[in-house]
């Protein structure tokens, strides 16, 4: 038991991800690409950006899946070791969005891979793809919601900071 | 030989200053590297595992260890295992030749230079069968490059360790620390070696593949390198290996250049004087054994910044600027002045430099 507790922490604290396009028009991989900038800068969470499947634990996955890239994104989710899991990210990954009804089905990642965390919008922000892998982080620890707990912030520093970058 | 002996030496390889004291002190310079390269980059680095994220390399290597071990069905099996092992073996054994907790190593005899030369050149060695064995076309542009890479840069690093061994007439990293100590100045301060102590951080962070010379994993163009197809305890056991050798470099540099795990003493005879009286007594040995230790973590750690410094400052090489540069620069200008080393430091430390090592001489 202490040993899967060791092993859950170490699982929490070092999400390893790897970003796959499977398709879509590269608005939600800005979006990825920006949360990895020094202003979301997600290494505070221990998630490092891995060029190789095998290294990675969290395949995030966009674009719709189209006819060619199926076969590769059911590949690339054979080679990733256990325990592994997939977040759509953005309307396309998570139904198909604007592509559901062309004349080609693209109906989502769902039909390919299992997924366990959806991250609507189009494209989604980048709070809201931090926020999904923090979901993804509560569900390894068994709880339903990531827990937050606010700082706590003087509002006299708050205002004087405030005036202090209105009069520059 | 007696049972006390054999007790206390293997309790030291095992724990401290061996494997165990090695591998914290591995992972808690990844954690100062990561972090002040985040702060190069205005960013905050690993922030919410443990103290200020001091246990992330903590929990990336137990994650690994836990992972799935991929083997692929081409690969050599038994040849992964084995690389994986031995790349983390070497580095353990080549740390306990470093000067930790005394003047001399844990293991040291005369000549332990020309070990510690062959270890790091078997790394290379290793490296390569370990991208060789996994047999990945992905693998192998990594593979080649980090062969070449490694192997010219071999040869500054063994320039530079011979002519510190040159300049200090000894073969053994105990005589080398026991001459800056003689001599009241660390080996940098000898004339020409600051050359060499930049070629060794040069090479070093050829050695350890980190920018700017991280051509064999560049991940933006050849996914993982070499190690692309290693998975989880196997991957684990090549990143602490990595760590290890960034330890070691560091603690080599700090050996060689800067005094070992000796500090003030070097200038103060009668510290140096009192700590070599307390070495026998059983309850004051501890006091000098934690001087030396924080002497040499302060000095490692300083090290790793520079290596870091670099790494955050500078951008990647193509492979070929990278050979050329090494062997058409480095190599000739390190042989030049070690040639130099060879004929003139003798005479001018006598006749120009007298004055200079005057200056250190307080006894």
């Amino acid at each position: 038991m202490v040993l899967q507790k060791i092993i859950t922490w170490a699982r929490v604290k070092s999400p390893w991800i790897i970003h796959v396009n499977t398709g879509g028009c590269n608005g939600c991989d800005i979006e990825v690409v920006d949360v990895l900038t020094p202003r979301y800068d997600v290494e505070r969470l221990g998630i490092l950006i891995q060029g190789s499947p095998r290294h990675a634990d969290v395949l995030m996955v966009t674009g719709p899946a189209t006819q060619q890239m199926k076969d590769r994104l059911k590949l690339l989710h054979e080679q990733t070791p256990d325990p592994k899991f997939v977040i759509a990210i953005g309307a396309c990954a998570c139904s198909g969005g604007i592509f559901r009804h062309s004349y080609i089905p693209c109906l989502g990642i769902d039909t390919v891979i299992p997924v366990d965390v959806y991250i609507p919008g189009c494209p989604p922000k980048p709070e809201a793809i931090i926020f999904g892998v923090a979901q993804l982080l509560a569900k390894l620890q068994g709880k339903d919601s990531p827990v937050i707990t606010p700082k706590k912030i003087a509002l006299k520093d708050l205002k004087k900071s405030i005036e202090e970058g209105l009069a520059k | 030989m007696t049972a006390v002996w054999w007790i206390l030496t293997i309790l030291g390889i095992l724990f401290f200053p061996g494997i165990g004291f090695c591998i914290s002190i591995a992972l808690f310079d990844e954690w100062i590297d990561r972090k002040f390269y985040a702060a190069l980059q205005d960013r905050i680095g690993p922030e919410h595992a443990g103290f200020k994220g001091i246990l992330q390399p903590l929990a990336d290597f137990l994650k690994l260890l836990a992972n799935e071990d991929i083997e692929p069905e081409a690969a050599d099996k038994w040849g992964m295992r084995f690389t994986a092992i031995i790349g983390l073996a070497i580095p353990l054994v080549a740390l306990l030749f470093i000067p930790i907790i005394d003047t001399t190593g844990l293991l040291s005899f005369e000549g332990d230079i020309l070990l510690l030369a062959f270890l790091t050149t078997m790394i290379a060695l290793i490296i390569f069968l370990a991208g060789w064995f996994s047999a990945s076309k992905l693998a192998m542009p990594g593979t080649m490059r980090a062969a070449s890479q490694l192997l010219s840069y071999e040869i500054p690093i063994l320039l530079a360790m011979f002519a510190v061994a040159l300049r200090t007439q000894s073969f053994s990293l105990a005589g080398i620390v026991q001459w800056q100590l003689d001599a009241h100045r660390p080996t940098l301060f000898s004339l020409p070696m600051v050359v060499f102590f930049l070629v060794f951080l040069l090479s070093s962070q050829a050695e350890l593949e980190r920018s700017p010379f991280d051509i064999p994993t560049a991940e933006t163009e050849i996914v993982g390198g070499w190690e692309v197809e290693y998975s989880g305890k196997k991957l684990g056991f090549f990143r602490l290996s990595a760590d290890l050798q960034m330890v070691f470099s560091a603690g080599l540099a700090v050996t060689l250049f800067l005094g070992g795990p000796t500090g003030v003493e070097m200038w103060i005879p009668s510290f140096a004087d009192w700590l070599a009286s307390i070495e026998g007594v059983s309850g004051l040995a501890v006091v000098a054994i934690l001087y030396y230790t924080t002497m040499f973590a302060i000095k490692t750690t300083i090290i790793v910044l520079i290596l870091s410094a670099f790494r955050a400052l500078m951008a990647r090489l193509r492979i070929e600027q990278f050979l050329e540069f090494s062997w058409k620069w480095v190599i000739p200008v390190t042989l030049g002045v070690f040639a130099i080393t060879f004929f003139y430091v003798p005479w001018t430390d006598n006749v120009v430099w007298s004055h200079w090592e005057g200056l250190f001489d307080v006894s």
